[in-house]
Order: C-alpha cells, then sequence, then structure tokens
C-alpha cells in the first residue's frame, strides 16, 4: 500500500537533518507511527506533527541524533501544513456516523 | 400457525428495540449515502427478529415448522452477509483479500439456500448446519478482531489527543458483542459435533443454550445499544474520564 505524503516527506528530510540512513529513517518513522496509533498509508501532515512533537525526541535520543530539538522542530514543521490526501471513509470517520 | 405467546417471548421485544435501531442506521444511510450505514442498519434490521424466530420454531405448529425455518435461516445468512460486507468496506476497503471472504460467504449462502429450496438437503442437516455456522462465526471473528485492533490503535491516538473517546470506546463495544454474537454460533457448532445432530430446535432448546444464550444476549443488547445510540450520561462519562486521565483533548 501507498505510503501518504506526510510519512515520506518526514522520512527524507529526517534521513537529510541525521546521520540515519534511508533504512534507519523510515525504520524510525514506522516506529513513530506504530506508537502513535497511525498508519503510514493514510497519516495525514497534522497528525503527523503532533506524533512528531509528542513521541519522536526521546526515539531520537535512543539512536543517538544530534540536536534533537532543532530537528523535532523542523520536521513538526515541514508536515504540519501538508494537506490531508486521504480518500474516502477511515474506519474512525465512519464509526462516528454510526453514532449517529 | 399454532403459535402459543409465553411470558419469555417478551423478549421478543428485544428484537423490536434493536430493529429501531437499524431504522436509525437506515435514516442515517440515507442521509450520508454510507455503504456501511446501510449494511449495518439491514444486518440489524434482519439478525435479531430472524434469530428469535429460529429460537421459537418447535413452537409453532409442526406443518409451519421447516418453512419457518428456512426464513429464519435464510434471515441470519443474509444478514451475516451484510455484515462481512460492512467488514470489508470499513476496515479493508482496498484490499484484494478481504473480498474474497464476502465472495466464499455469498457463494456458501447461495449453495446452501439452493439445496434447501430445491428440497435437495433438508434445512436441518448436519453438513449444512455446520457450514452455515462455522461461516458466520467466521464473520463475527472477523468483526471482532478487526475492531480489537482499531480500538488499540485508537486508544494510542487517545492518548495524544488525536481521536475522540466516545468512537474509541465504539469500537471496544463492536468488539464486545460481535465477539459474544460469535459464542453462540460457536456454542452450537460444538453442541453439532458433541450430540452428533444436526438438530437445530433441540440444540436450542438445550438448557445449556438457553443459560448461555440470556446471558450474553444482556451483554450484547447493552453493548448494541450503547455503540449506536448512547445516553448523554455515557458519552459525557468517557469524556470526563479522558479529560480525568490527564491526556490532551
Amino acid at each position: 500500500m501507498a505510503s501518504s505524503a506526510a510519512f515520506e516527506t518526514v522520512c527524507d528530510r529526517l534521513e537529510q537533518l541525521t546521520s540515519l540512513d534511508r533504512l534507519e529513517s523510515r525504520g524510525t518513522v514506522r516506529l513513530l507511527l506504530k506508537s502513535a496509533g497511525l498508519e503510514a498509508s493514510s497519516v495525514s501532515g497534522a497528525q503527523m506533527a503532533v506524533a512528531i512533537d509528542r513521541l519522536l525526541g526521546s526515539e531520537l535520543e535512543t539512536r543517538g541524533v544530534e540536536n534533537v530539538a532543532t530537528v523535532v522542530s523542523e520536521l513538526s514543521a515541514s508536515v504540519a501544513d501538508l494537506a490531508d490526501e486521504s480518500t474516502g471513509d477511515s474506519p474512525d470517520a465512519i464509526f462516528a456516523r454510526l453514532g449517529g | 400457525m399454532g403459535f402459543e405467546f409465553q411470558p419469555s417471548d417478551l423478549m421478543m421485544l428485544i428484537s423490536v428495540s434493536l430493529m429501531i435501531l437499524a431504522v436509525r442506521l437506515l435514516r442515517i444511510a440515507s442521509q450520508t449515502r454510507g455503504m456501511p450505514e446501510l449494511m449495518m442498519g439491514l444486518y440489524l434490521l434482519l439478525s435479531p427478529p430472524c434469530t428469535s424466530l429460529l429460537m421459537r420454531v418447535d413452537r409453532f405448529a409442526p406443518e409451519y415448522q421447516r418453512m419457518l425455518e428456512i426464513v429464519a435461516t435464510t434471515g441470519i445468512g443474509i444478514s451475516s452477509l451484510f455484515l462481512c460486507i460492512f467488514a470489508w468496506r470499513v476496515f479493508r476497503p482496498n484490499s484484494t483479500w478481504a473480498r474474497i471472504p464476502v465472495v466464499l460467504y455469498s457463494a456458501q449462502f447461495l449453495w446452501s439456500f439452493f439445496m434447501v429450496s430445491t428440497g435437495a438437503i433438508e434445512v436441518d442437516d448436519p453438513t449444512r448446519a455446520i457450514t452455515g455456522r462455522v461461516t458466520i462465526l467466521l464473520v463475527y471473528c472477523w468483526v471482532f478482531t478487526e475492531c480489537l485492533l482499531h480500538h488499540r490503535m485508537l486508544a494510542r491516538r487517545l492518548h495524544l489527543g488525536l481521536a475522540d473517546p466516545v468512537v474509541v470506546n465504539r469500537f471496544l463495544l463492536f468488539a464486545v458483542w460481535s465477539g459474544l454474537l460469535g459464542v453462540l454460533p460457536g456454542i452450537t457448532l460444538l453442541l453439532a459435533f458433541v450430540m452428533n445432530a444436526g438438530g437445530t430446535a433441540d440444540q436450542m432448546s438445550s438448557p445449556l443454550f438457553t443459560s448461555v444464550v440470556r446471558l450474553t444476549g444482556i451483554l450484547m443488547y447493552v453493548s448494541i445499544w450503547l455503540s449506536f445510540l448512547p445516553p448523554r450520561a455515557y458519552t459525557d462519562w468517557l469524556k470526563r474520564r479522558h479529560v480525568a486521565s490527564g491526556v490532551e483533548a
């Protein structure tokens, strides 16, 4: 399944801003999404920004990344304004409607 | 048709009240044009009355029992197909493999309906009874598993303030009632193996089955109502609990 623009953007920027290689960057972001209960295929920019602000710092520290605060801030800013590209209904949107 | 009313038949009011929920869901479906709401509405419209009927088939005059059993099992079969489509459209709409259970279930149902309606097999044929229950059990297991997985995922989002506590709870309630509904065909399946009989009416009038049905029925009923029409007090309580947990709203 194709990954969302927010996921791809964060992976690319993380690779540029840190010493992590492509595989490590993608793995780190996937772990971040799992912790946040989000999916690479559907995560929006706003959701990704929240996950980055709240959870990415500790993930990066455990990987020995330097200037964590700057990296987190830059990554968060890079996705916060991305448009929500999800098409169709998500399960949670459908379940919200089922309650009337 | 020889049906004599008994006090225990008041339990049929449960089916009626669930059909009210079904009508409400169908109204929502007409506004949103959403397939899931439509499928769930049709499921709730058919499944409760047909299950009630199936549990009381042996109370009708013998000449009507076969016909009513066919009507009830067909209704349950169709309603389970609606639930299967619901699971596919909600949880795996873009997945190729998720279409397979829908196709397989439809094929099994049509085969069963054709064989019974042409008189090739009896409505209480053991093979038909077992395959029917296994497929229904699998549908409920699918819904149960998906709801539980999504509940877990959304609970994590909730900690970040990215989910609505009422919706998160709705996934759990769905898991509860679909899991309990899966218990019923599971038990009748077990009884069918243990008793080595396909006599549906006999199995369903056994004390063990009746007790389990009543207990699970109460839990299911409450969880279904809380899923689709939660009282304000309940949703307020969920929100208060979420705020009290210190998580971002």
